[in-house]
């Protein structure tokens, strides 16, 4: 019984995010866009500390 | 604008409203990033310290012989706990102070709790936890050995750690959660979770119960707080070096809600082929393998976000983190098969898992630390970096481990065949030693990375590590820029209001979801099984189980203090190795009483659960305090600590381990056969009770005595030079090397060790020995041994006898009446009319008497003997009841009883 329900609850928790994903182009753009966030976050982060590096000089 | 743009455009303005030259300073508080760094590797060069000494016991068994204080138990305790929370610990606080305001775009809760936070987790978690550990103070539970007046002040920082962490998220607002997020929430939440779970339940519930959550908690030690933090920074480090966003945030959450489901769902498989329901043992099992394909998953998507960067990339801190994830693959797939049922039976308890468990901290988790503080470490202006120890640390280490996990491995893989095959326990012994030889040397080149580490961080240039962020920008850009957000949203298509009302909706449906699956590992696999176990235990308990005696109560207390249980298991596993080697498999009320249970994941020592009754106390004794003068080829830590300068002064500890010692299996011994057998009938339907029922033996370690008589025809000897071997292994600690009874434990042992010089025996009399042992006495069975060596060993005995050789005189008719007449109105009642040690009395003695067809004593033994008396057994001193002319003729007359060419095992010998 633990079995099955870790098996099919796996498969269908997969299954359902897997489908949302397929089907809407707009989920699939919403999940994709806190990675572009953080990337300007770590491009504008790393630029000040280029930054401080120079201004220490 | 978004509130995303906003919270971006207010992490910029922060940035760039701060005066120059402290810009990055101002939202990250890069001191408690350095102290957190430095107190990481300082408690690690402590916990790898530690894990030396005890790699080094292996080899040099009394590398520490009078400290208490520095025992293997203790050290190994430091150990894993000195890795867990004082390296990673501190690694990952560090990395979360660079982290979080990037992640964020704010400051961390108060840079004043931060401080309280460092306090704490130092000096009052990892520092006071190494000297109560070490002091004797601790608990006996896998990864939660520190006591529990240290696990409260853990809970306390783990909380304040979400305090100063996780506030962050919730102000910037939750709309764009990078997975790094996601994973740092996850963690810390996590852990404030499951920590209790794992350190306080196990206390709380009995035996097989408290294994439940035991192996739980064992998984989310690694599943919810190391590995969340270290995937974190996998996450982080990736695109902050490589210029470019991770190849798929889709997958990346995948794999998030992939492992927080099923991690914590894999705890029950530390205990496969145990009392826990088989159901939970299935669940847990199949967990494991749904795990790897997430890990696959998870890691094809960290790969594919690597893209162009290489193998080893440049960027120091990257290539540690590179490593870091073919470490977790590996480890992962590893994990996932060493769970299946084939492969566990066999190398479960072996180095196999020791070498599995260091790839996991040592390789993945250790490497994405060093990787997430050589990334920040380059973002501090003041901080010093030199590159090239960086370098050098991540080649000794990479060098380092990979030679560790492959020589474990391996010996894992002999250790395991060699328990299949039924050898010997300590020819596994034997077999390991290169093995842990070639681990000791390993540590040579991984402590000497983490001393370059060390280096890499305190010298060179200050600010130096800001070139590497000035080659990273020159990496090429991320060539898929921003998707063009839609227009209509995914909550407007639902018809929910606004997105932040979606997500907030989402968010918290998120919260209740991982709760949920931390409830559900809760509820299968440690309530829903305990329940089952307590029926069982009422089921199959026999009535008025013998509850353990204080002296056991504080025995037990000191097994678990001195880490007994990381060398001897005390569970019989319910597989055929296992019951041939040890007995019938262990069933849950037999560990009623034990709270935590005692039952171990690893056996260098063979399993202790039978231990009761196997080897006399005189034999226990001398071996807590010199292993190695009854067991020569022995790795076990001398205890002499526990004595008063000698193995016969035992102090009340002493006597109190062999008494807890003593009652191992005790309650299954008394409820064998007859409560058993009324269980039995009431467990029809269970096969594996019935597999534990229906062994053959209760008790099968071939070292425990029986009663003599029956034993197999051993047919051909193996080689003389085999049976010499033998004899110094295994017999000349006790005998001596030329059999005079006159060994290093000699005497220390009574009854004394037998004089082979002095004696005939015939072939039968030392077989019978060899195969059931001589109940009574420290003489043990050998039953483990191959019937060509026993053979040889019954013809190796018998050359050493000088008896006989020569000394033999004629005997005059009258002196041989004499001898009769002193021995029917002296002996009989003990060796019995026709010198078989059958005399009426015999069976009253605990130790049996001789028989005399078998055994013939030399004239001047057997008037030692009637002198003297033989200590340890009922055979007293004659001396003042028979004159000197009766002793020679009851000499002469017993000496007429052998029968050197007959099979005369219907008795059981003795010694006197």
């Amino acid at each position: 019984m633990i079995t099955n329900v870790i098996v099919f609850a796996s498969i269908f928790l997969a299954l359902a995010y897997f489908i949302v994903w397929l089907l809407r182009s707009d989920f699939r753009e919403q999940i994709e866009r806190p990675k572009h966030h953080f990337q300007d976050q770590l491009n504008e982060y790393d630029n000040h500390c280029v930054e401080d590096k120079i201004n220490n000089k | 604008m978004s509130s995303k743009s906003e919270s971006l455009s207010v992490s910029a303005g922060f940035l760039r409203g701060s005066s120059i030259g402290s810009s990055t300073d101002k939202l990250v508080d890069t001191r408690l990033v350095y102290a957190h760094s430095m107190a990481a590797i300082g408690t690690l060069f402590l916990a790898v310290l530690f894990g030396i000494c005890i790699s080094l016991q292996f080899i040099l068994p009394d590398l520490v012989p009078e400290s208490s204080v520095f025992s293997w138990g203790r050290m190994r305790y430091a150990h894993t706990q000195g890795i867990m929370l004082g390296w990673l610990g501190n690694a990952f606080l560090a990395f979360l102070y660079h982290a979080v305001p990037i992640l964020t775009g704010k400051q961390v809760t108060s840079r004043l709790l931060g401080r309280w936070l460092f306090g704490l987790w130092n000096f009052i978690v990892v520092l006071p936890g190494f000297v109560l550990v070490l002091a004797g103070f601790s608990q006996p539970i896998e990864w939660a050995e520190f006591p529990l007046s240290i696990d409260a002040f853990v809970i306390v920082g783990l909380l304040l750690a979400a305090i100063q962490f996780l506030p962050g998220f919730f102000r910037r607002g939750l709309e764009d959660l990078y997975i790094s997020s996601w994973y740092i929430i996850g963690g810390l939440v996590f852990t404030l979770l499951a920590y209790p779970m794992g350190n306080i339940i196990p206390e709380l519930v009995p035996g097989a119960e408290s294994a439940a959550f035991g192996g739980l908690w064992i998984h989310d030690a690694v599943g919810l707080f190391v590995t969340p933090l270290a995937l974190a920074i996998l996450y982080f480090v990736i695109p902050a070096v490589s210029g470019r966003p991770i190849f798929s945030h889709f997958l990346s959450i995948f794999g998030f809600w992939g492992l927080f489901f099923l991690y914590p769902l894999n705890g029950t498989h530390h205990y496969v082929f145990s009392v826990i329901p088989m159901a939970a043992q299935m669940g847990s099992i199949a967990a494991s393998a749904l795990l790897g394909i997430i890990v696959v998953i998870v890691v094809t998507n960290l790969t594919l976000s690597l893209r162009g960067s290489g193998l080893i990339p440049k960027d120091i801190g990257l290539r540690f983190v590179v490593m870091s994830i073919v470490f977790y693959l590996l480890v992962s797939i590893q994990g996932s098969f060493q769970a299946q049922m084939s492969l566990n039976q066999a190398v479960h308890f072996t180095d196999w898992v020791v070498a599995h468990s260091h790839l996991a901290m040592l390789g993945f988790a250790t490497f994405a630390a060093i990787g997430g503080i050589i990334h920040a470490w380059q973002r501090i202006s003041w901080a010093r970096y030199n590159a090239a120890a960086l370098n050098w640390s991540f080649w000794l280490l990479v060098v380092g481990i990979g030679i560790m996990f492959i020589d474990l491995t391996i010996a894992g893989i002999i250790q395991a065949n060699l328990w299949l095959s039924g050898a010997p326990w300590l020819e596994s012994v034997q077999a390991s030693k290169p093995y842990w030889f070639i681990r000791i040397l390993s540590a040579i080149p991984i402590t000497a990375g983490f001393i370059a580490l060390f280096i890499g961080l305190v010298t060179g240039p200050q600010g130096a590590g800001a070139r590497a962020i000035e080659l990273g920008a020159n990496e090429q850009k991320a060539t898929d820029v921003h998707p063009s957000f839609a227009s209509k949203s995914f909550a407007q298509e639902l018809g929910i209001g606004s997105s932040g009302q979606v997500l907030r909706m989402s968010y918290f449906a998120a919260m209740l979801a991982g709760v949920g699956f931390f409830a559900v590992s809760v509820i299968l696999l440690g309530v829903l099984p305990g329940k089952v176990l307590d029926q069982q235990i009422a089921l199959m308990s026999p009535e008025n189980v013998l509850k353990p005696t204080i002296s056991e109560i504080r025995g037990r207390a000191i097994y678990a203090r001195e880490g007994c249980a990381y060398c001897h298991t005390q569970q019989i596993r319910y597989t055929e190795a296992d019951i041939r080697r040890f007995g019938a498999p262990t069933l849950a009320w037999e560990g009623q009483f034990d709270f935590p249970h005692l039952w171990g994941t690893r056996r260098i020592g063979p399993d202790l659960a039978r231990a009761g009754a196997t080897r006399s106390a005189d034999w226990q004794l001398l071996h807590l305090y010199s292993p190695r003068t009854v067991v020569p080829l022995s790795v076990m830590p001398s205890y002499s600590s526990l004595f008063d300068g000698a193995p016969d002064k035992p102090k009340q500890e002493a006597y109190d381990l062999l008494a807890f010692i003593e009652s191992l299996g005790r309650a299954r011994e008394i409820a064998w056969p007859d409560g058993d057998k009324a269980a039995r009938e009431l467990v029809l339907e269970d096969k594996w009770a019935l597999m534990s029922f229906d062994a053959p033996l209760l008790n099968a370690h071939p070292n425990k005595t029986r009663a003599r008589g029956e034993f197999p025809d051993f047919g051909e000897p193996a080689s003389s030079e085999i049976a010499q071997q033998l004899w110094l292994d295994n017999c000349a600690t006790c005998h001596g090397e030329t059999g005079q009874g006159d060994g290093l434990a000699a005497a220390w042992l009574e009854p004394r060790p037998a004089d082979f010089t002095q004696y005939e025996y015939t072939d039968n009399n030392i077989a019978d020995a060899l195969w059931n042992g001589i109940d009574g006495t420290a003489m043990p069975a050998w039953r483990d041994q191959s019937p060509e060596n026993l053979a040889a060993l019954v013809t190796f005995v018998q050359g050493l006898s000088l008896s006989g050789t020569g000394s033999e005189t004629e005997v005059d008719s009258n002196e041989l009446i004499l001898g009769q007449q002193v021995y029917a109105a002296n002996c009989i009642q003990c060796h019995g009319i026709a010198g078989d040690g059958n005399g009426f009395a015999a069976s009253e003695l605990d130790v049996a008497p001789t028989d005399f067809r078998n055994k013939r004593p030399s004239i001047s033994q057997s008037i030692r003997v009637l002198q003297n008396g033989i200590d340890g057994s009922s055979m007293a001193p004659w001396n003042d009841r028979l004159s000197a002319n009766e002793m020679l003729a009851v000499t002469h007359y017993l000496r007429g009883f052998f029968n050197a060419g007959g099979r005369n095992n219907d008795s059981s010998e003795g010694v006197n």
